[in-house]
């Protein structure tokens, strides 16, 4: 499957001000990744890491190095080709406040390329039309239709947020940026941006870059987070996979009377690495599932009390990639 | 694309409130002026009435009004001609110096251009109008052209304010809500996006000033009677013509407009370089008052947007433009300046990054 998101050494410095002459910040370094359909993916990162310097060069806003391609089309070369297929939010999802959503989105649509306005209609459909379509459905997948003609300045942090994703969704675009969406909002408009993210990406097959700070929402809403820290990235693993070392291999923590003589087993047996006894405990990394430990030692004549894959939230990862470099010293070149 | 852009601007630029608000001010500014003109009208009626006609005394509403004679026409060449030949020494005298000044030269030259047409088309007899710059003399009396001229001039400042607080708050306001980023990561281009809000910028300029001077011009002649009277009209000194003193309405619109088209190009400029609204607004009184009269004073008016835009002084005799000033200079100069102005806004919104 093509990703709709290619992002190959991508950098952006600024001029580092009261310092030497030449000197630059370097906000991202030299970053690569993909985004695949479908696929939600978390862009986290500590404040100044430089998540949102490289959203705004994603999406066109800032000048950068690199190649950032949004399906198949370099967005240096084919700038209007690229931005056809993306929505986003950058920072805060903007909006006219004195206006209507529905005076937003025809506003947002009239600056559209009709292309894009025109895809999944019949030929001949009038374009007004299909506009009023267009934003009554992008209004509905955020449940605003209600408040269509109501001012948005009259709307909640929420519903802002919800509009925002509409703004964004209204040409159906094949990859969606969302900055900071869940940025504010109370347990049940956290859900909601969940829902709605999850529901985006699994129906309508689009690829999703969510970037944020709340790193429990981020493992509930995400398949796959990159983890972004003094622009570069530390860390590109699957959900499923965060307990895994960084080798890939599951951590495993085993329970048994003979602990010594269990992790010399271990290792022979499974090839584990990183083996380590603390008191009746042998903890180890593995690509063996713990079906199969339990057997082996069970089989050996070791009482088994436990064997359990370490669970490690998206906090434990976030925490260990970032302030495993934090020694590394200012990024200014 | 740009069609559905301009039209999109253009509504997100339409505000009710500021035109209702435009719209009373034009209203009041029309009552009251013509309160106070009918009133001076029925002054100088009361007066005139009171005044029984004599030989050799000439009414009071006619005069202002001049009726040339071969002896008369000659006469003024005489004193004209001396008066250029002393604008003329002055200015070899002060070199350089001269052009720091409005140019006496040019006037003079007006003067002697305009007796000599009235001279060679022997407009001998009849009562006779001049246009100048944006006034035409009509008489003693108010007339439709005079209520038309004297709160155009009015109007022509509120619009100004009006085309500066929209052309330069166009992206200023986009870059403090945060609406660029909106606008920018849409397909249509930064440039097709400068293009329209600028294009839209100047329509609702040139509406307002329109529908304000319609207005008035209304007005003017549902209360004020024409004048008729015949005006002779110039152009750069030159292009002498003999027509109704109405004239003058559609040469004051016209040559408005480019003052207020010039002012909302500043001010949009100003705007999107700047990304600061007040600056935006500002900029072109700074520009055009305080920036002008300071090149001014180096005697490099003529070369200046501030003398460049104000083609009204080109129009009609008695106009002192700037040292060494013509149409046909202010022309070029004011294209160079609002080309310059607009292309270095286009750069900087395509080029800069937007956040």
């Amino acid at each position: 499957m093509d990703a709709v998101l290619t992002v190959s050494g991508l950098t952006k410095h600024y001029p580092a001000r009261g310092m030497a002459k030449g000197a630059a910040i370097k906000a991202v370094d030299g970053i690569s990744f993909e985004v695949y359909p479908g696929e939600v993916v978390g862009f986290l990162g500590p404040n100044g890491a430089g998540k949102t310097t490289a959203i705004k060069a994603i999406t066109g806003l800032c000048s950068y190095s690199g190649t950032v391609k949004i399906a198949g089309h370099d967005l240096g070369t084919e700038h209007n080709e690229a931005l056809k297929n993306l929505g986003a939010i950058v920072e805060n999802p903007d909006m006219y406040l004195n206006k209507s959503a529905e005076w937003n989105l025809k506003y947002l649509a009239s600056v559209s390329d009709e292309q894009s306005l025109r895809k999944g209609f019949p030929p001949g459909e009038k374009l007004g039309r299909i506009i009023s379509r267009r934003v009554e459905k992008a209004l509905e997948t955020v449940g605003l239709k209600s408040r269509a003609t109501s001012r948005v300045k009259t709307y909640s942090l929420g519903m802002k947020q919800r509009l925002g994703i509409a703004q964004a969704l209204l040409t159906e675009p094949k990859l969606l940026i969302l900055d900071e969406p869940a940025n504010g909002l109370d347990p049940d408009g956290i859900k909601d941006i969940r829902d709605l993210v999850r529901s985006l990406a699994a129906k309508n097959g689009i690829g999703i870059l969510v970037s944020s700070h709340q790193l429990h929402e981020m493992q509930l809403m995400c398949d796959r987070v990159l983890i972004i820290s003094r622009g570069k990235i530390v860390a590109d693993k699957k959900i499923e996979d965060l307990a895994r070392d960084s080798s890939g291999a599951r951590r495993i923590t085993v329970r048994t009377d003979r602990a010594e003589e269990a992790a010399r087993f271990i290792g022979e047996k499974t090839g584990a690495e990183n083996i380590v006894v603390d008191g009746g405990a042998v903890h180890f990394s593995a690509d063996a599932t713990v079906a199969e430990i339990t057997k082996e030692l069970v089989m050996a004549g070791f009482n088994v009390y436990g064997v359990s894959e370490d669970e490690l939230s998206l906090e434990d990862v976030f925490m260990r990639e970032v302030h495993s470099g934090a020694e590394e010293g200012e990024n200014v070149r | 694309m740009f069609a559905r852009l301009y039209w999109g601007e253009l509504r997100k630029q339409t505000s009710k409130s500021v035109m209702i608000t435009l719209l009373i001010i034009t209203a009041v500014l029309l009552l009251l002026t013509a309160v106070l003109f009918d009133s001076v009208n029925d002054l100088i009626d009361s007066v005139a009435d009171d005044i029984p006609p004599e030989e050799g005394i000439e009414p009071i509403r006619d005069s202002y009004l001049t009726v040339y004679t071969p002896q008369s026409v000659e006469q003024q060449l005489t004193i004209y001609r001396a008066l250029l030949d002393g604008a003329e020494r002055e200015k070899e005298e002060l070199g350089f110096d001269y052009y720091r000044n409005p140019d006496a030269v040019y006037h003079y030259k007006g003067q002697i251009a305009m007796l000599e047409y009235i001279r060679d088309n022997e407009l001998y007899g009849v009562e006779l109008a001049y246009a100048s710059g944006l006034g035409v003399s009509t008489g003693a009396r108010f007339t439709a052209e005079t209520f038309v001229t004297t709160v155009g001039t009015i109007l022509l400042l509120i619009v100004i304010i009006y085309a500066a607080i929209v052309a330069g708050g166009t992206f200023a306001d986009e870059f403090k809500r945060g609406t660029v980023k909106m606008l920018f990561i849409r397909p249509s281009g930064r440039g097709t996006i400068v293009t329209a809000k600028l294009v839209s910028a100047l329509t609702h300029s040139i509406a307002a000033y329109t529908v304000m001077f319609a207005l008035t011009a209304a007005v003017g002649y549902a209360v004020f009677p024409a004048s008729g009277a015949q005006t002779i009209y110039s152009f750069n000194n030159s292009a002498f013509t003999v027509s109704s003193s109405s004239n003058i309405l559609g040469i004051m619109f016209a040559t408005n407009l480019i003052e207020v088209l010039t002012y909302a190009v500043i001010a949009f400029a100003a705007g999107a370089l700047t990304r600061n609204k007040v600056f935006g607004i500002v900029a072109p009184i700074i520009l055009i008052e305080v920036v002008g009269m300071i090149i001014s004073m180096f005697g490099l008016g003529r070369f200046f947007i501030t003398d460049a835009a104000d083609w009204s002084q080109f129009v009609g005799v008695s106009n002192l433009p700037y040292g060494g000033a013509n149409f046909f200079i202010s022309l070029p100069v004011w294209i160079v300046w609002t080309a310059a102005l607009t292309v270095s806004a286009y750069l900087a919104v395509i080029n800069r990054d937007a956040a």
